[in-house]
């Protein structure tokens, strides 16, 4: 079958970018969305082109890298899955597709629909994680969690830091992304004890990135591959109220909160 | 060259205690004093940064992708080995360490094993304490199943995502760091060289990748963890950017390369469906517990699948291994498909590919259990092939997997390079000819966690920091080497792709260096890829610049060491006149058609030495010691 | 000492776009109790004029009462309108470039113009209080009698016709804005949200319905 792409072509961080047409003329329904993409760059290669830069490494949905923005959905039309995994079956003949990177502000684009999500890694580098240095570690069934517990806190733990959230949120929020780390920690025993700390760091962080706020528009959870759910939001506000106005200084210490 | 493993002498049970008490420490207020370069941000690479950085050393992490936590360890599935025994049935740190020797058809070194056997279960309880959501039981307890044949149920999992969840321990943890200022994490970034001085590793040569800058940085120990090298087929279950550039070009800088050709195929992935193919997806092992596998009796059967009927269907693997069906290991699997295959009866279009049908078992136990089973892996099957595998059978194909080869180290994980460690799958140490599944994991975790914080104290205590700057002579002649080799894939621009030399090479290394060698066929590879290589460097279209972001230039520079390493596999599967594990050679089988080791002359580890090309490489060989096991042979009839 | 810093923590909490947040979700809910108790105020003009008379002269004879429930009303809207002004120029940041596509996959338009509504609302509730609480935009009022005041009013058409636009404009926001509250505030969970989706619309058409039936009943002659 054969498509009209639209694609966004930047040179760098500070040129302006715009929109480029592009025919791809021999698309097979197997392919997967990328894969059509390295045979345009292929065709551009050695056509004297210049080949279209996209994120993309595991093509198997789990590493979060490939970020693209297809025909105005995060990821493309199909329900949690990511651009890698999306085949070129749910197209049709002739079709328009627009393909851009993901718009933030705290996602500078480094290169065509390649962005920085660095941002990202700074939030959890804030406190998304327990402190326990190597070693350290009693028995690992010495603390029990229970299978619920273990259960939630998997689903919280599946994202893949992708970015679809934000990309799809209309106030570019980080908001999902944060609540899932927020909420996979707070849920285990090993958890409690950075709890509040943890939560009030993150969302500092994300604020201090530049992401924008949650207006509650759920289109986050509509576009994340991994099912992350809403309610972790709720959660996150929870968890952040708590941490903002019950936060225990420890003795002798400054307090967070002042 | 004399190749010392360093292996502890004595009670193997006790050795590694022993070592740990014998290698020499370092106070921690000298420990800042020392920096260290880790290149790789996987399992084993950010469990390695994250934990020197806790001990207190200078770290410098750096990656290729845009973030740690996208690391290749992050595919893996199926779960982690570990011998804890909570299931009561009978495991032990011997066990798992003859069950991994035995596994790795015995190639691999006594110690290294069962250092690794004993650190797994530590490698849990530091999992747990991160905050790892492994699978739990109803009373709370860590959950365990059995995996890839084993006979105790020793592997611990998170769902159908093991590798991400350890991933993200370790990331985190990694990230901890880096807030404190422990650890500098540089991504995108590009290792092109290694930096000696005076014979001993020191520093490292990056390209960003972002704004295409050589730059180098220096050091007072490099670890390398930049996994394995799959990705010489083209076509692999490894992510597209894994590569092997930073191992090959260190072994050009002189350390040496074991055992190249040990490479794994896993039989159960989606076969290629066309030339546009980038990466083939593993479907997990588990669907062999209920799945049958099968092709039609006759080659010029092309009738629909469900069309044929029982008689005209050979159940291959039933029918070959009675005792074991379905169920045998993975090299015997994937063997076997290729063997159908071979005699013309694949299956889907290329003919590459056999069924693994579940219409018996969703009969015997209904759709409801199958898919409560399988449920996930049938969804992902269909994403890709549009097909139900509960209505019309799987069609799987073999597909590399993992490389057991890598870089030499001793016991220490250091190379023969002083001062260069080399971590995870991008070593050689512990999988001998074949690796087990869920054992890869575990090794990455180990060395990463538990060895190289105390052999890497043990090696700087020697070597005073010296403060050593990237002004040094030999770091601006290695920056200039990287700038020249960048410039001259620009400069070709040729007629061809990068990727279409990078797809050449893969049909010859996967045709030849495959699941079967022979020596003809090896031999004609190794001339083949010499003149893929010679042609690469003339007729090559690399575009842009390198001052940019350039995804070619990138590819290019991969393939260009790919060229050399895939003909070093080959020679390396030529000199090893037997077969053992993953490295099945035709010339040497048993009468059943099973792999024949030659203990007598080819119980070594192949160490290759760098000369330029495949055919000049020089062989080194530490010979295997077995004291602990007796090497005994395979058998699934 | 403890005061100042729960005070401050107050302060910091506020300065947090969750914190602002809750600020848009309290100001919200006493906006929405105002309108629930006006509402029902309101609807006494279906029990006569001597009725609905006597209750704003109630309401009046507790000025105290009376103004300290007003000046909340009035810092309510404030903090709620300026609330919503930094978290909307805060939002233009975070995406300085737009898309040049961009579909909504789930987000109801009720979400995505609560600026709008909440806009308009704003200046309905001036024009409001210049019509039935100072009488300034009215043509013939009489303080102290609301219901003739009202059944005025409504007589004519594009008044009627501006008060129903803006009570569907009203139940427009909160039929996002009452479950949106409960998500902001933390109390939602997957077992609560399908209740407090319906719930909100259900809040958000009883508002619309309940306030446009009586410029609706004036103009069809069923209230005179
Ligand atoms: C699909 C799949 C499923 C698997 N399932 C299992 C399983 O269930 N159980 C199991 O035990 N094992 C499994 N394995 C194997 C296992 O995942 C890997 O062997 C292991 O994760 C390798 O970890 P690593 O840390 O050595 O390397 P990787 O995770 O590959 O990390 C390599 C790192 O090095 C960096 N790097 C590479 N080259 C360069 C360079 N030139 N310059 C700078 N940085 C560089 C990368 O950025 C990355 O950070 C699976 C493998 C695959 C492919
Ligand atoms: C009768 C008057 C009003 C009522 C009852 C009301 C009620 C509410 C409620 C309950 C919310 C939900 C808060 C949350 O998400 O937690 C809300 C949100 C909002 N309101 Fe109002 N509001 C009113 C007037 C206004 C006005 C005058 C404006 C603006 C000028 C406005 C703008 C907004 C905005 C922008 C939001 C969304 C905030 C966000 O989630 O980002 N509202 N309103
Ligand atoms: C059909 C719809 C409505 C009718 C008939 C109506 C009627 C009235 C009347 C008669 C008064 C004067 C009361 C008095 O001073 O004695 C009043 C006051 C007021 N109304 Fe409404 N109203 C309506 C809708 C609304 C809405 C939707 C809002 C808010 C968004 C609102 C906000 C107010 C306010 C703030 C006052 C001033 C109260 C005070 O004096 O303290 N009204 N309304
Ligand atoms: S929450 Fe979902 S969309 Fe957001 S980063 Fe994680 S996986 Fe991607
Ligand atoms: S789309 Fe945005 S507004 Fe909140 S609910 Fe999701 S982060
Ligand atoms: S490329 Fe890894 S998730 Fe798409």
């Amino acid at each position: 079958m054969k498509l009209t792409l639209h694609i966004w072509r930047q040179k760098d961080r500070s040129a302006p970018g715009r929109m480029e047409r592009y025919e791809a003329g021999n698309v097979n329904p197997d392919m997967s969305f990328l894969e059509m993409l390295d045979v345009l760059n292929e065709e551009l290669s050695v056509s004297g082109g210049d080949p279209v830069a996209f994120d993309h490494d595991c093509r198997e949905g789990i590493c979060g890298s490939c970020s693209l923005m297809i025909n105005g959905h995060a990821h493309g039309p199909r329900a949690r899955t990511t651009a890698c995994q999306l085949h070129m079956r749910h197209f049709k003949d002739g079709d328009v597709v627009y393909v851009e990177p993901w718009r933030a502000k705290a996602f500078p684009i480094i290169r065509d629909l390649v962005v920085d999500r660095s941002a990202l890694d700074r939030i959890i580098a804030a406190g998304g994680y327990i402190s326990a240095s190597t070693g350290s570690a009693p028995d690992a069934n010495a603390i029990l969690v229970a299978k619920e517990n273990a259960d939630r806190a998997m689903d919280a733990a599946q994202c893949i830091g992708c970015g679809a959230c934000v990309a799809a949120c209309p106030n570019a929020s980080a908001s999902l992304f944060t609540a899932a780390k927020i909420t996979h920690l707070s849920l285990l025993p090993q958890g409690q004890p950075e709890r509040y700390k943890r939560s009030l760091a993150m969302v500092v962080q994300m604020q201090k990135e530049a992401f924008g706020h949650c207006s509650n528009a759920g289109e986050c959870e509509a576009a994340c591959p991994k099912g992350i759910r809403l309610e972790h939001i709720a959660l996150m506000n929870r968890e952040f109220r708590a941490a903002v106005f019950n936060l225990r200084p420890a003795a002798g210490t400054r307090d967070h909160g002042d | 060259m004399n190749l010392h493993s360093n292996v502890p002498t004595g009670a193997i049970e006790s050795a590694w205690t022993r070592t740990k008490s014998s290698l020499k420490l370092i106070n921690p207020a000298n420990k800042r004093k020392y920096k260290v370069i880790v290149v790789g941000s996987g399992l084993a690479g950010a469990s390695a940064a994250a934990s020197l950085a806790e001990l207190g050393y200078q770290v410098q992490c750096f990656c290729f992708q845009d973030s740690p936590r996208r690391a290749h360890s992050i595919a893996a599935q199926g779960g982690i080995n570990a011998a804890k025994n909570y299931q009561n049935d009978g495991d032990s740190t011997w066990r798992l360490f003859y069950d991994t020797v035995k596994g790795g058809d015995f190639r691999a070194r006594e110690h290294n094993v069962y250092r690794l056997a004993e650190i797994s279960a530590n490698i849990i309880d530091q999992c747990v304490a991160q905050g790892v959501p492994f699978a739990r039981e109803y009373g709370g307890m860590l959950a365990n199943r059995s995996f890839g044949g084993a006979q105790v149920s020793r592997t611990f999992y998170a769902r159908g995502q093991t590798g991400q969840q350890l991933l993200l321990g370790a990331y985190q943890a990694l990230e901890r760091q880096i807030q404190a200022g422990r650890v500098e994490m540089l991504t995108r970034m590009e290792m092109l060289d290694l930096v000696l001085v005076d014979s001993r590793a020191r520093g490292i040569v990056t390209r960003d990748l972002t704004t295409g800058e050589i730059k180098s940085y220096a050091a007072d120990a490099v670890v390398l963890a930049t996994g394995g090298y799959g990705n010489v087929y083209y076509l692999s279950t490894n992510a597209k950017g894994s590569n092997a550039t930073a191992i090959w070009r260190a072994h050009r800088k002189g350390a040496l390369f074991a055992n190249p050709c040990f490479t794994q195929i896993h039989p159960t992935c989606i076969p290629v469906s066309g030339d546009y193919q980038s990466k083939l997806t593993l479907m997990s092992e588990s669907l062999r517990n209920d799945g049958r596998i099968w092709v039609p009796r006759s080659a010029a059967d092309k009738r629909a699948p469900n069309d044929i009927p029982e008689e005209d269907r050979d159940y291959y693997l039933e029918r070959r291994y009675p005792s074991f069906g379905n169920l045998v290991p993975r090299d015997v699997a994937s063997r076997n498909a290729k063997y159908v295959c071979d005699e013309g009866r694949g299956i889907g279009e290329s003919g590459l590919g056999v069924y693994l049908d579940f219409a018996d078992p969703i009969i015997r136990l209904g759709r409801k259990t199958i898919d409560e089973r399988y449920g996930n892996l049938f969804e992902m099957y269909q994403r890709i092939t549009g097909e139900d595998p509960g209505k019309v059978p799987m069609r799987i194909y073999p597909a590399i997997h993992y490389t057991m080869g890598g870089l030499w180290v001793d016991y220490n994980l250091q190379s023969t390079i002083p001062g260069l460690f080399v971590l995870g799958e991008a070593n050689f140490s512990d999988h001998g000819a074949n690796r087990l599944g869920a054992s890869a994991l575990m090794q990455g975790l180990a060395d990463g966690y538990f060895v190289i914080p105390c052999t890497m104290a043990n090696f700087l205590a020697d070597h005073k920091p010296d403060h050593l700057t990237t002004d040094d002579v030999n770091f601006q002649a290695a920056e200039f080497d990287a700038r020249q080799i960048t410039s001259r894939l620009l400069s070709i621009r040729g007629k061809r792709t990068v990727a279409s030399f990078h797809r050449e090479l893969g049909k010859l290394v996967w045709d030849h260096c495959g699941m079967a060698r022979n020596a003809q066929g090896l031999r004609y590879a190794i001339t083949k890829i010499e003149e893929l290589e010679q042609e690469f460097w003339q007729n090559v279209n690399v575009p842009g610049s390198g001052e940019e972001l350039n995804r070619s230039l990138e590819h290019g520079g991969r393939v260009a060491d790919f060229l050399q390493l895939g003909a070093l596999m080959c020679r390396d599967a030529l000199e090893r006149e037997e077969s053992c594990g993953g490295h099945f050679r035709e010339e040497y089988q048993t009468s059943e058609g099973e792999a024949q080791r030659d203990d007598e002359n080819y119980s070594y580890v192949a160490a290759w030495e760098y000369h330029g090309s495949a055919e000049e490489a020089t062989l080194h060989k530490e010979a295997l010691v077995f004291e602990n096991v007796q090497p005994s042979q395979r058998s699934y009839q | 000492m403890v005061a100042q810093a729960a005070s401050n923590r107050l302060l910091f909490y506020l300065s947090t776009t969750p914190g602002m947040k809750v600020l848009m979700a309290g100001t919200g809910a006493a906006m929405f109790g105002f309108l629930l108790a006006h509402l029902s105020g309101n609807l006494l003009v279906y029990a006569g004029p001597l009725k609905m008379d006597h209750y704003g002269a109630l309401l009046h004879s507790m000025p105290k009462i009376l103004w300290a429930a007003r000046l909340g009303l009035l810092a309510s809207i404030g903090a709620h309108i300026w609330a919503s002004l930094v978290l909307t120029r805060a939002k233009r940041k975070a995406r300085p470039v737009a898309y040049q596509m961009r579909k909504s996959r789930v987000s109801s338009y009720a979400s995505r113009s609560l600026m709008l509504s909440g806009a308009w609302v704003a200046g309905f509730v001036v024009f409001h209080l210049l019509q039935f609480s100072t009488g300034t935009v009215h043509g013939n009022f009489h303080q102290g009698e609301p219901y003739e005041n009202l059944v005025y009013s409504f007589h004519s058409p594009l008044v009627s016709v501006t008060y129903i636009i803006t009570m569907c404009l009203i139940g427009l926001h909160l039929s996002h804005g009452v479950w949106s509250m409960f998500q902001t505030l933390g109390w939602n969970g997957p077992q609560f949200d399908r209740l407090l989706r319906r719930g909100a619309i259900v809040f958000g058409s009883v508002v619309t319905a309940g306030f446009s039936s009586i410029p609706l009943a004036v103009l069809f002659g069923f209230v005179r």
